[in-house]
């Protein structure tokens, strides 16, 4: 796993990871894994970063901007290196070193990965469900 | 003057059908009537008329039957039990489990399909390929004229709609007839679609039809008869009816989203039990009642939908146990809830 810390390595938001903004953060879903991931408000303003190629490195001086102190930096380096875990990133080209948008009130950022994926095989065009055995 | 649901002619006997589910307009032709035969049957299902005069979109399948080997597609975009579908550059292209092959071209007037049926099917496997071509047919049609299909039960009062999901055989439709015995019109007790029209969310009813289990006729007496109906589908405990015929005129076709409840069953558990949802939660709920093939843009733009609806709407997480319906005021307690301001009963 790429030690994203200390590394101005870029990195991208893979093209079929669907963002979808909620009054409070937002969800990811890869399409490919079919998991879904809660993000609060301050995770979503680090991921947004990464719509553009951008590095670990630039995240960390951006929460610093937007208020993170040094506990905090240390937490968004986590959530980088969970990013490129759970294959949410990819990599990138040169930092684009995006400004992104600060959230309403900083705090600690989190991503939880949500424990039932989307099924892979469904019944129908019309029925999401699990098919039966027969 | 809206749409009618499926008609009958003499073309009936050479396989050309003309049918409208929700926004779509459907004509198929087929070799004999026989062939149209399991398609027709299909659509009838779809008896809701549409709301919106003049807003149809046409899909016309082609239906010919030839002993052809088949090139399987690799579920690309869509892998469903008996049905594997893989994205083209004009549309789409579909097989079968049992060899039927489907392509679409695609353009901003509709959609046109080409099926191919394998020569000799049981009538069991032709209803079931009938059932999937026409399922992929219109959920596909659906999206492109910009509504969304979800796998949810809806009721009705006053022009506002109560939405009804579950897992599989998690109850949503003992809920919504539990509502239904209480004067709320059902918008449909498994299908429904989600769109924009005026500038505001509306849900719309597709079909009219109850898909039963005859053991439940032990909560609501209007099923008495169940035992009698038709079977949903080979092999299942389910039967079919019209909704005409046990609740005249409690139909509905069109509603304003209120509330969504997400129902689960507990054993051991008597009762009913509803508690309010976080709209991320709701998100995530709606996300799982509705197929989201592998397309990008057609997820996030599903996915947006759902995020808008949770944000407007109140959610709950509704639990069901044991012969919750047994108990007479059940429905009575549930409707106060979602009706009112009333703390969750237990």
């Amino acid at each position: 796993m790429a030690e994203p810390g200390g590394d101005a390595r870029t990195w991208v938001l893979r093209a079929d990871v669907v963002a979808t903004v909620l009054d409070h953060g937002a969800l990811l879903l890869d399409l490919q894994s079919k998991y879904f991931y809660q993000l609060n408000p301050s995770g979503w303003a680090i991921v947004q970063l990464f719509e553009s190629p951008t590095s670990a490195v630039h995240a960390v001086e951006r929460a610093k901007a937007w208020g993170a102190g040094d506990a905090d930096a240390a937490a968004v380096r986590d959530l980088v290196g969970q990013l490129l875990q759970h294959g949410l990133l990819e990599p990138g080209s040169a930092d684009a070193r995006p400004d992104g948008e600060a959230p309403a009130h900083w705090e600690a950022p989190t991503l939880e990965r949500q424990a039932q994926p989307l099924q892979r095989v469904i019944v129908s065009a019309f029925d999401p469900s699990i098919p039966l055995a027969e | 003057m809206p749409s009618t649901p499926a008609s009958r002619s003499p073309s009936d006997l050479i396989g050309r059908i003309q049918a409208a589910a929700g926004p779509i307009s459907v004509s198929i032709q087929a070799p004999s009537g026989s062939i149209a035969a399991p398609f027709r049957l299909a659509l009838s299902l779809y008896d809701v008329a549409w709301p919106f005069p003049g807003e149809l979109r046409p899909a016309d399948l082609v239906i010919r039957v030839a002993d052809e080997p088949i090139v399987p597609a690799d579920g690309r975009y869509l892998d469903a039990a008996w049905l594997r579908v893989d994205p083209t550059d004009h549309g789409l292209r579909a097989t079968g489990a049992s060899g039927a092959v489907i392509e679409g071209r695609f353009d901003e007037r509709g959609e046109w399909w080409e099926a191919t049926l394998p020569l000799d099917e049981t009538p069991f496997a032709r209803q079931r390929e009938a059932d999937e071509l026409v399922a992929l047919l219109l959920t596909t049609g659906w999206r492109r004229a910009g509504w969304l299909p979800l796998h949810a039960a809806g009721v009705e009062r006053d022009g506002r709609a109560v939405l009804i999901v579950a897992s599989g055989g998690g109850g949503k439709t003992s809920l919504a007839l539990s509502l239904v015995e209480r004067g709320w019109r059902c918008l449909s007790d498994d299908k429904v679609l989600l769109g924009r029209h005026g500038g505001e969310d509306v849900v719309v009813g597709l079909q009219h039809v109850l898909h039963v289990d005859p053991a439940s006729a032990a909560w609501f007496p209007a099923l008495h008869a169940a035992d009698w109906w038709p079977l949903m589908a080979e092999g299942s405990r389910k039967r079919r009816v019209r909704l005409q015929s046990i609740w005249p005129g409690r139909g509905a076709t069109l509603a304003t989203p209120a509330q969504i409840l997400v129902v689960q069953r507990e054993n051991g558990f008597r009762g009913i039990r509803a508690d309010p949802m976080a709209a991320s939660a709701l998100v995530l709920a709606l996300a799982r009642q509705t197929v989201l093939p592998n397309d990008r843009a057609l997820v996030s733009s599903a996915m947006a939908a759902f995020a808008r609806l949770a944000a407007e709407v109140r959610g709950w997480a509704v639990t069901v146990g044991d012969q919750a319906y047994a108990r007479r005021d059940s429905a009575a307690r549930l409707e106060e809830l979602i009706g009112g301001a009333t703390p969750a009963w237990t």
